[in-house]
């Protein structure tokens, strides 16, 4: 409600009945109008009614939160942020864990020795194996056929 | 929607800056456990729905998002739901500190203790929706448009519940003087 609704005497009332009587609480939108009727004998008859109960309201007093009870939530969130900051850690370490290995990997290929074998057909005695010569053999089996 | 007032101090607490936490703490428990005291009329309930919303702000601050609500407004939510959850529980196995609260009138209270119990008395005598309604608008200083979103009924709804609340207050209260 409120922008579209035009301000009279009864419009007044209902915002009255529902946020009393301050037009400060009232909604944005109604203020400027309803001030024009707060001035007004019966606009300020609707305020005086509304003002006995807000006056009763404002006798209600709700107790400040106890020293005890803000430590209590204090250290609920040390407690939560500390776990977090561990899990983060332990993330951490395992991050810095698996880029060792990796680098250790790249390092062994990089420093490793070149010595390695091949099985070029220049390479003298590649065909031996130490069950024999094994193209030789091959070839003995097809000439039998 | 206008720029959240908490939004910042949101982030940093979800980055565990300790100051930031004392700040968030400082600025929005008062408001939760006035909230809590007034929709249970019970101040240790009040206390255990403050440390269980807390709870859930430290859970979900990192996740917040600014653009979907108001944080003021999701606090007021939140710490909503945990009221209905314990006043649906009464409901289900009255306790005798809840039926102690309701018949306890007459303790020797001095002018102003009094008022403020016949008030608080009063509040717990309406309709649940329009005492919350009451709360949020009166006491909390929500404005229309916010009461109406974290109740998730329109504005018009909302004025309709704070006429009826506050004209069930009036009776209750002026019954209460003609007993007194």
């Amino acid at each position: 409600m409120g922008e579209n609704v035009a301000m009279n005497p009864e419009r007044f009332a209902a915002l009255a009945d529902a946020y009393g009587a301050q037009i400060a609480r009232w909604p944005d939108a109604e203020r400027a109008a309803a001030a024009a009727i707060a001035e007004t004998a019966q606009g300020k008859e609707i305020l005086r009614r509304a003002d006995k109960l807000d006056a009763l309201l404002d006798s209600h007093r709700v107790a400040p939160p106890s020293a005890n009870l803000r430590a209590q939530v204090l250290r609920q969130a040390t407690e939560k942020f500390k776990k977090k900051r561990v899990v983060r850690w332990r993330i951490g370490l395992a991050g810095v864990g698996f880029a060792g290995v990796i680098v250790g990997m790249i390092m062994a290929t990089l420093l490793a020795p070149s010595v390695y074998f091949s099985l070029s057909h220049n390479t003298p005695g590649a065909e031996t194996t130490a069950f024999g010569d094994i193209a030789s053999g091959s070839m003995s089996l097809e000439e039998e056929d | 929607m206008d720029p959240d007032p908490d939004e910042d101090l949101v982030r940093r607490v979800a980055s565990g800056d300790e100051a930031a936490i004392q700040s968030l703490i400082g600025r929005k428990l008062p408001r939760v456990l006035s909230l809590a005291t007034r929709m249970l009329g019970d101040p240790a309930e009040a206390e255990d729905v403050a440390q269980d919303v807390f709870l859930r702000v430290w859970r979900n601050a990192a996740r917040w998002q600014s653009r979907t609500a108001r944080f003021d407004t999701w606090l007021h939510r939140v710490a909503l739901n945990l009221c209905y959850d314990r006043l649906r529980r009464r409901k289900e196995t009255p306790s005798d500190a809840t039926l102690e609260l309701v018949d306890s009138p007459g303790v020797d209270l001095a002018q102003s203790e009094d008022a403020s119990h016949r008030v608080e008395q009063a509040l717990q005598g309406i309709a649940e929706r329009q005492r919350e309604a009451i709360i949020l608008t009166y006491y909390q200083g929500l404005s229309n448009i916010e009461a109406a979103a974290v109740m998730e009924v329109s504005v018009d709804a909302l004025e309709s519940l704070l006429a009826r609340g506050r004209r069930a207050l009036r009776a209750i209260l002026a019954k209460d003087t003609d007993n007194g």
